[in-house]
């Protein structure tokens, strides 16, 4: 028998997908779904399209009366028969719905989904269809970091930069710079996850063409973790530099230099801090930052001045304390001296 | 309750259980004092949040129409400047930790609403379930 005619011979009675198409209108979706996952699966050998299509149509017909069992399932069969086609960005989307509804085995089919959305990419990357690329390559990333797998997120994302680049799509490149970022702080690969934080920063900062301070900060805790003082100083000073609310960028910078043993520089972030907290009204904040500085400077007699001319109001007693302590944890956890 | 108004009181709750939590601290006029630069940069963005004030350390929303979407995103903008302004005196760490257990707590009685207005999409990061250790 050749192929042509066992072929037909497996399908012979069955309906095409028109005709069956055609006999399901008007049914209520609770009896439509399983003969569409009998039509699939009728199909499934000989007409993986055909069954892709039947399952997703049933998956979508379990959804709409609420069995979450049925979708699932479905989801994953359509999945299974769009890797079969192949239709990765369908199989991808398959896994991916799958693992969103599911918490059993949800790891796994993400992983699954990133699986297939990275070979959507190549595919789309190769028909040069650039934008659809980024997409797959972003989403299998995505996939990857909710399947726990950070290397390959990293290298997808990075894939999916590498084509923004090129096409200026700068919205993409800095959101997956900070995506790269965020997984290499997972990896605990603090270097590279501060260098991708500045990377989204100046990214952010010259696409919105305002400044951007999260990347900053973010990148200077980084560094404190990776052990670089100075580098995490210059980041949280271009956080300071660029954020509306600069006292915090100013103060962890004075933190890293105090660490690092420069006094003078210390003492002069420290009143830059207490600076912006005084126009603010948060002088129960600025009188502790003062008193800080007092035990780092030489000329203690010009930050006593200064203490004098900045009085916790009545009333906020409380709340200089709490800072107090808070700052006092901060600075213990840093390894640096707590007050005078 | 509408969806928009039953989103806005999700939001609510976490925030004013976050605020709450500092306001015993430190009194109710530190706290006004400490958000209230956050509250008008989320206004700048967002402007419907100017129905959002904080007094006497909580939050309160007048009504507001608006698309869901748009609600989502502004109270995420608004979540992330005021656990910000928080985080300053607070220190991130235990700001961060106690938000999240506020909200987790808040959301296991809400998990309708969180699916269905697919609230955990445009959540900010250290809230979100599949978020990691903050730095």
């Amino acid at each position: 028998m050749g192929v042509l005619a066992g072929f037909k011979s497996r399908l012979s009675g069955k309906p095409t997908l028109e005709q069956f198409e055609k006999k399901t209108i008007g049914l209520p979706p609770e009896e439509a779904g399983p003969k569409w996952v009998e039509f699939a699966k009728d199909h499934e050998e000989l007409k993986p399209d055909d069954a892709m299509y039947g399952f997703r149509k049933a998956a979508a017909l379990y959804r709409q009366v609420g069995d979450m069992k049925g979708f699932v399932e479905q989801s994953l069969n359509y999945a299974r028969a769009a890797e079969r086609v192949p239709e990765y960005a369908i199989a991808g989307d398959g896994f991916r719905v799958a693992a969103e509804s599911q918490k059993e085995g949800s790891e796994q089919n993400y992983a699954k989904a990133g699986e297939n959305y990275h070979k959507a990419g190549e595919k789309a990357e190769a028909d040069r269809h650039t934008t659809l690329a980024c997409d797959m390559y972003a989403a299998a990333a995505d996939s990857y970091e909710r399947a726990k797998d950070y290397q390959k997120a990293i290298e997808d994302y990075l894939r999916s930069t590498a084509i923004s680049e090129r096409k200026k799509h700068l919205i993409r490149v800095a959101r997956d710079y900070g995506k790269v970022a965020e997984n290499y702080l997972r990896l605990k690969d603090y270097d590279k996850s501060a260098e991708f934080f500045l990377k989204h920063a100046e990214a952010e900062t010259s696409r919105a063409n305002v400044a951007y301070s999260d990347g900053f900060s973010r990148a200077g805790a980084a560094y404190v973790r990776a052990g670089k003082l100075d580098k995490a100083a210059e980041a949280y000073l271009k956080h300071g530099e660029f954020s509306n609310e600069p006292a915090y960028g100013y103060r962890n910078a004075a933190q890293c230099y105090q660490k690092l043993g420069d006094s003078e520089k210390a003492v002069e972030y420290y009143l830059k801090a207490a600076e912006d907290d005084i126009p603010k009204g948060r002088t129960f904040v600025a009188a502790e930052v003062l008193r800080l500085t007092r035990s780092v400077a030489k000329d203690k007699a010009n930050i006593d001045a200064k203490i004098q001319e900045t009085r916790v109001p009545p009333g906020f007693e409380k709340a200089a304390l709490a800072f107090r302590k808070t700052l006092e944890r901060e600075l213990q956890r840093k390894g640096l001296p707590t007050g005078p | 309750m509408a969806i928009t108004d039953e989103i806005v009181d999700l939001y609510s709750s976490v925030l004013n259980g976050s605020l709450g939590r500092y306001a015993g601290i430190v009194g109710a006029p530190a706290i006004d004092l400490l958000v209230k630069p956050a509250i008008q940069r989320a206004q700048k963005e967002h402007k419907f949040l100017e129905a959002v004030e904080v007094k006497g350390g909580r939050l309160a929303a007048k009504e507001m129409s608006v698309d869901i979407e748009v609600l989502k995103s502004g109270f995420d903008t608004l979540t992330k400047a005021l656990v910000d302004s928080l985080s300053y005196v607070f220190g991130p760490d235990e700001v961060i930790a106690e938000t999240r257990k506020i909200y987790g707590e808040i959301s296991k009685s809400r998990q309708q609403l969180i699916q269905d207005a697919k609230i955990t999409k445009g959540l900010p990061a250290f809230l979100s379930e599949e978020s990691w250790e903050e730095v």
